[in-house]
């Protein structure tokens, strides 16, 4: 009896100290809109043409990861302007992958960190794979898929299958400086067709051609390899919008066809500290920067359409 | 796969095991040992004709005017090996969603379980509870489409005859798959005796949900859309603690029972998530002895809905609870007695109840039972003050009745029950007034011979709300051991607030007629009647949900093996 006592509180001791837990993502940040409006257009356009999201899952020390990259290169090429990207460095997700490069024995220190708390509150909620490369493809889970993540070699396969399908809304995004460091995104969401449920925005700041040290694999001798100039593309740094959207839809804005939602979203970007011993965050490179918009269905996660524009100086 | 391909395939080596089993029983088994197979079969078939009027005008009226459930249940027991399955058929049924045709068949049910000296594993479906279940009930009432069953492992080790641990893990069944979230527990009970007059049953439990990561986007997404200061950060997981206490002294009885919720998302009642953690306090005073029997309880309710996820906002039987909150107040059966019942308020309230029974001689009996329930705010324990009026009712009850057997053919009853009733927040009717009846009952019951007797009952009750005043008459002949027929009426003669006629319209009286007869052979018995009955709340077992109104005939039949 009094063994079998100690083993029930044993039990909810352990159970007790395994309580703590990672809450969620919540948005405790007002949005960053400066202007909002919308009507129901009686002239609906046609639906544009659809481009599908790669989101590719990356990690410096991932030595795969190029290849990845690789991929996602050669079916933009197959497909032009209808394939966009983004590389999520998560922050403290997949550590093994993603922390900095920090070698200097060997020569190899990470010039910066390129892992974003956006990032990871994406794949906290869309799912963590469990090695990398891997991405998200519409954030879909495709037919005889049990999670959303899939490897780079299916990256094409599933672009080709998402092309076909119709989107719901048109995307229109004009990003514009304001000053030196001020960045406006207008973002104009025009619904080609009614629509039930709950559907999101989402704006993201990415930045192409980061400089800096990369794990590979050797093809010649099949070793891990480090390459300091590597051009890192398509980094995600920031979200305009909540890091898993903005809900568009309310009890008065309701998503009928010829609904037109203007939105200008408004950042500053301006260097953020790190903390100790990472490395600090890449400087905004105004020659390389883009703006990223989707929108996605609250139902199943998957996005029904995206669009990317650089943004010029 | 899915789950359903899952079951059959393992109904099939069920199948196999059982007919491997059964050579080996002839052969091998001895006494104790010989394999028992029973089980039961029942279907409810309904016809549905349409009647504006009462509201009977949902989809089966419309299209598809007929519904069938059934239910086929087998149970093989062997060498302290366990087999059970359900097999479920819906066709049409709209007993899930009153307002939808639902077709579905399958194995609804399937468990193996095996003893192993004081220890008890069981896989598959699982019904059970803990305590009370005001943590953990996992339970099946198909009549009103509720199946909760648990689908995991459980352990139940009885260390004695007053010693037993359980624990379990699992998903809740949602029709033929299962809900997402995990539920997981542990309980233990001890009865400690004092002396033969004094003993104490004590217990407790721990009861764990975790959300998967799909709801856990659903619940973030809706938090993300609130203004900022509405905004918070939910939990995966959320625990349940219960402790509980019976003292059994004399005559008297005492259970003191208190439950605790950690903080998790709960959904307000304008369908809005705010981040709390809940309680329970309930506990019932007994006293008993010849003649007279008295029990008091009280049970206050604080912010503790504990659903597999907080987005399950559907009504019963979907609104998913991993928990079960009985009602303190009196469950009546006759049927406008039982026309308003106080469905438990999760979000609080505080309820009393104290109920009387006086057998002054042996042929004559009296019952008398009060409830009340309000608001969480009519109590406030600070102060300990207590404030009833129209902003804190709920739901009030008061009910008499006397039972006297005048003699061996002849017995009768009479009674009167009063009640309040607060349609807005039991039924979300915004604009309902409270509802106030008083209602005098009797029946009478008459022996012609010892197979033959009648019935008769009666109600009438008087109310300007809701739908108005009625009268309920009911006409029974049982013709033992075969036959039983009845005949009656449900008359609604005068309206109500939510039924008034047109300005110079005179209000029509509305009749449910209701006609019944069922034939038992041995352990078979089949049913038909035709029946009309307004919509209301329908209570069973103390779990209630709205219904929308019948007109039509229903067909049954039921029989064990």
């Amino acid at each position: 009896m009094r063994k079998l006592l100690m083993m029930c509180l044993g039990t909810m001791l352990m159970w007790a100290m395994a309580c703590k837990e990672e809450p969620p993502y919540i948005n405790y940040e007002p949005e960053n809109v400066t202007y909002e409006t919308t009507y129901v257009d009686v002239n609906v356009p046609t639906p544009e043409p659809r481009e599908v999201l790669i989101e590719d899952i990356s990690g410096v020390k991932c030595t795969n990861c190029p290849d990845a990259t690789k991929i996602i290169n050669n079916v933009k090429i197959q497909y032009p302007n209808r394939v966009n990207s983004i590389t999520n460095y998560p922050l403290n997700q997949l550590d093994a992958f993603t922390t900095p490069i920090n070698q200097p024995d060997k020569g190899y220190v990470s010039k910066f960190d390129l892992r974003t708390a956006a990032g990871a509150n994406v794949i906290s909620n869309y799912g963590v794979p469990s090695g990398l490369p891997s991405g998200y493809v519409n954030r879909k889970i495709f037919p005889g898929q049990a999670y959303r993540y899939i490897g780079r070699n299916e990256w094409t396969a599933k672009v080709e299958y998402e092309m076909d399908s119709v989107t719901p809304v048109n995307i229109a995004i004009t990003p514009s400086f304001e000053g030196e460091t001020k960045l406006n995104v207008d973002v104009k969401l025009n619904f080609t067709t009614d629509l039930i449920g709950d559907y999101y925005v989402s704006i993201a700041l990415l930045q192409d051609s980061i400089i800096d040290v990369q794990e590979y694999t050797d093809l010649n001798t099949g070793d891990a390899a480090y390459d300091v100039n590597y051009a890192h593309r398509h980094v995600l740094r920031k979200m305009f919008t909540a890091n898993v959207g903005d809900k568009i839809n309310s009890s008065t804005t309701t998503l009928v066809r010829g609904r037109v939602l203007i939105k200008r979203y408004t950042l500053t970007l301006e260097n953020e500290a790190n903390v100790s011993p990472y490395p600090p965050f890449p400087p905004y490179d105004k020659k390389h920067l883009a703006v990223l918009a989707f929108v996605h269905r609250a139902s199943d996660g998957v996005i029904v359409q995206s669009k990317e524009i650089e943004v010029s100086e | 796969m899915s789950l359903t391909k899952h079951s059959i395939l393992l109904f099939v080596t069920l199948l196999l095991s059982w007919s491997g089993f059964a050579q080996i029983s002839e052969t091998l088994l001895k006494g104790n040992d010989k394999p028992e197979f029973s089980g039961n079969f029942q279907t409810n078939n309904q016809f549905y004709v349409r009647d504006d009027r009462i509201g009977a005008n949902t989809t089966q009226y419309l299209k598809e005017k007929s519904s069938t459930d059934a239910w086929l249940y087998m149970n093989y027991k062997i060498k302290g090996f366990n087999f059970a399955m359900r097999y479920d058929l819906f066709n049409n049924t709209p007993l899930f969603n009153p307002q939808d045709a639902y077709s579905n068949q399958g194995i609804g049910f399937w468990q193996v379980s095996k003893d192993i000296e004081k220890l008890n594993i069981t896989v598959g479906y699982i019904y059970d509870q803990f305590g009370s279940g005001m943590t953990f009930r996992a339970y099946e009432d198909r009549n009103i489409g509720i199946d909760f069953a648990i689908l995991g492992a459980r352990a139940i080790y009885n260390l004695d005859e007053n010693t037993r641990f359980k624990a379990f893990t699992g998903k809740q069944k949602y029709r033929f798959d299962a809900r997402d979230p995990i539920i997981k527990g542990v309980a233990g009970e001890h009865r400690f005796i004092f002396s033969e007059n004094f003993n104490c049953e004590f217990g407790g439990s721990v009861v764990n949900r975790t959300l998967d990561q799909n709801t856990m986007n659903d619940i973030t997404s809706a938090i993300n859309s609130y203004a900022l200061e509405d905004r918070f950060a939910p939990r995966y997981n959320v625990y349940a603690f219960q402790i509980y206490n019976t003292f059994n002294f004399g005559k008297f009885s005492w259970l003191v029972e208190y439950d605790y919720k950690t903080h998790e998302a709960i959904m307000d009642l304008n369908n809005k998530l705010f981040n709390s953690d809940g309680q329970i306090f309930h506990t019932s005073l007994s006293y008993s002895s010849k003649g007279i029997g008295v029990n008091a309880q009280f049970k206050r309710i604080e912010k503790f809905p504990l659903r597999v996820s907080p987005l399950e906002t559907a009504p019963p039987p979907n609104n998913a609870p991993v928990n079960y909150l009985p009602s303190i107040t009196r469950q009546n059966t006759y049927r406008l007695l039982a026309r308003y019942n106080a469905v438990v308020q999760e979000l609080g309230e505080n309820a009393f109840q104290l109920e009387l029974t006086l057998k002054p001689t042996k042929n004559t009996q009296f019952n008398i039972n009060t409830s009340l329930v309000t608001t969480l705010e009519s109590l406030n324990l600070e102060d300990i003050t207590f404030t009833y009026d129209t902003t804190t009712r709920l739901f009030r009850e008061i009910y008499v009745d006397v039972q006297h057997k005048f003699s061996k053919k002849f017995k009768m009853l009479l009674g009167i029950q009063s009640i309040g009733y607060n349609q807005a927040t039991y039924e979300l009717k915004a604009l309902a007034p409270f509802v106030e009846a008083i209602t005098p009952f009797g029946e009478m019951t008459y022996k012609v011979t010892p197979t033959r007797s009648f019935r008769f009952e009666w109600q009438y009750m008087h109310t300007k709300q809701d739908l108005g005043s009625f009268v309920n008459v009911l006409l029974e002949l049982n013709l033992a051991p075969h036959w039983s027929f009845s005949a009656g009426d449900l008359l609604n003669f005068e309206h109500g607030s939510l039924n008034a006629p047109a300005p110079g319209e005179d209000f029509e009286f509305i009749h449910y007629f209701n006609f019944f007869g069922a034939y038992t052979y041995k352990t078979t018995r089949f049913t038909a009647g035709y029946l009309k009955q307004p919509q209301g709340v329908n209570c069973t077992g103390g779990v209630c949900r709205v219904e929308p109104a019948f007109s039509g005939a229903r067909v049954g039949l039921t029989t064990n093996f």
